[in-house]
């Protein structure tokens, strides 16, 4: 068994466990923690997959301006969900 | 309420039909996916062509994703920077703001771990971002990677010394628009230096990098014993100075307090009625 | 089990984790009232589809696209990865940032017209 696909294994269940909790949790600055989460996990992947430029464009993206725009937005309006 | 959950188990059984042919098809077919038998066609046509001995039909990097990037399909690229471009364009002109006539209190309400951290990282970060703009051709890097590193730089900045301390360095969302647009026009400059030799000199096509089999016009292949990769580092460069200013417009923009823009919003209603 | 079938299973949950991805995603961006929400499922949903497409292009026992300091290209080119995807994905990555950020700012402006961001409670304010 080739140890790059059991990692790929791992962190693709890692990466749909918080995918989950990320869309159904109801306070907002918890899930876009667990969306960050989730995107180191994909970049794990992205590693594994042996594409070292996607790498490079996606870790400062999804880990670094999509959390800082979005805690923008939630810090300059709502932060909780409402009623389901 | 009837109506809500049938167009609810009509989107959930549509999306779980279309997962479930996906996934068959791409498993089912030999030539598809990572359990196919070898790597495809054109993939090595393109690996192939990168760095052949004849300079007449290889590009002069020695990387295969960039030379696809910026050279095999380089008509893809433009139009992608142009929307990204007028995404910029379009957040820029929704957020009118003129000049902040306010001067807000300077001192940072951070203590001084974070200040201090972050005035040591970023030189570090703006020169690991100019080295892997200027690396794109021969190791994994280019243009977009290095952009996107360089506004972590700018969203750093604006979150711990607020956004009075980047107008204080007289950086505005204007002069990064004009920056941004400098950038924008390079990259077409080097787009359209064939085109003037083809009026002037030989024939020559637009978006023409190396000589070609009918052709005598050339980028230079190396500059000063380096790999430079002819039109591929000129566009690295400048598109790394465009991404990097539109992405600081948009910080720049969303950090603006609420205030400036709730006193605007009241006066225009005021002058409305 | 053999090395090879032990493989196969395991890129073949691989892809059926992806695809489940996309589908929570895809339930995040139409079932949940708040943009905020929304938003956070639209850049899930964008990130799992760039990942599949460079999962196609995957293959077993491979090595990196790179030409540097390889003297024999008849050895890259029979065990390199497909390096069409990772160009496709370049391109799609700079454009979701940007239109995501454009949808950043659209929903500030709609908080400040209406005072909030649920889009149920917009549609009774403008009716």
């Amino acid at each position: 068994m080739d140890i790059t696909v059991l990692f790929l294994a791992i962190m693709g269940t890692i990466g749909l466990v918080f995918a989950y909790l990320a869309v159904t949790e109801r306070a907002l600055v918890k899930a876009i923690i667990y969306s960050a989460v989730q995107s180191m996990a994909f970049a794990v992947m992205l590693y594994l997959l042996r594409a070292p430029d996607i790498v490079l464009v996606y870790i400062p993206v999804s880990v670094g301006l999509y959390p800082a725009a979005l805690f923008f937005l939630v810090g300059k309006t709502e932060s909780e969900e409402g009623e389901p | 309420m009837n109506r809500d959950l049938n167009k609810k188990l009509i989107v959930i059984t549509s999306i779980v039909v279309f997962s479930f042919i996906l996934a068959v098809y791409t498993n089912l077919t030999e030539s598809l996916g990572p359990l196919g038998l070898d790597t495809r066609f054109l993939g090595k046509l393109y690996v192939y062509f990168t760095n052949h001995e004849d300079p007449r039909v290889s590009t002069a990097s020695l990387e295969p994703v960039t030379a696809i990037v910026w050279d095999f399909r380089g008509l893809d690229t433009l139009y992608e920077t142009t929307v990204f471009a007028m995404a910029i364009i379009a957040i820029y002109s929704l957020f009118r703001i003129d000049r902040l006539e306010e001067k807000g209190s300077l001192n940072s309400s951070f203590t001084i771990i974070p200040r201090l951290v972050t005035k040591i990282l970023l030189p570090i970060n703006i020169a690991i971002a100019s080295t892997i703009a200027f690396h794109g051709s021969v190791s994994p890097g280019g243009g977009f990677q290095a952009g996107s590193i360089l506004a972590v730089v700018g969203v750093l900045f604006v979150v711990i010394f607020s956004y009075y301390a980047l107008n204080a360095k007289s950086i505005n969302p204007h002069r990064t628009l004009l920056f941004m647009s400098l950038g924008l026009i390079a990259i077409v400059v080097v787009s359209l230096i064939p085109l003037a030799f083809d009026v002037f000199f030989d024939n020559a096509y637009l978006i023409q990098n190396q000589p070609k089999l009918d052709s005598a016009f050339g980028y230079p292949k190396r500059v000063g014993g380096l790999v430079f990769g002819g039109s591929i580092g000129l566009f690295n460069i400048f598109e790394f100075i465009a991404v990097s200013f539109g992405f600081l417009t948009a910080f720049a923009l969303l950090s603006i307090p609420e205030h400036v823009f709730k006193e605007k919003l009241r006066g225009e209603e005021s002058l409305e009625q | 089990m053999n090395n090879e079938l032990l493989n196969n299973v395991l890129l073949t949950y691989v892809f059926y984790v992806l695809v489940a991805t996309i589908g929570i995603s895809l339930y995040g961006v139409i079932f949940k009232p708040h943009l905020t929400k929304k938003i956070i499922s639209i850049t899930i949903f964008s990130d799992s589809i760039n990942l599949l497409a460079i999962f196609i292009g995957y293959k077993l026992y491979s090595i990196p696209p790179e030409l540097k300091g390889i003297s024999n290209i008849n050895e890259v080119l029979n065990r390199t990865v497909d390096p069409l995807p990772q160009a496709l994905v370049l391109t799609a990555i700079v454009i979701g940032l940007a239109i995501t950020l454009f949808l950043i700012f659209i929903s500030l402006q709609l908080f400040r017209l209406h005072g909030t961001l649920d889009l149920r409670k917009i549609k009774e304010l403008r009716e």
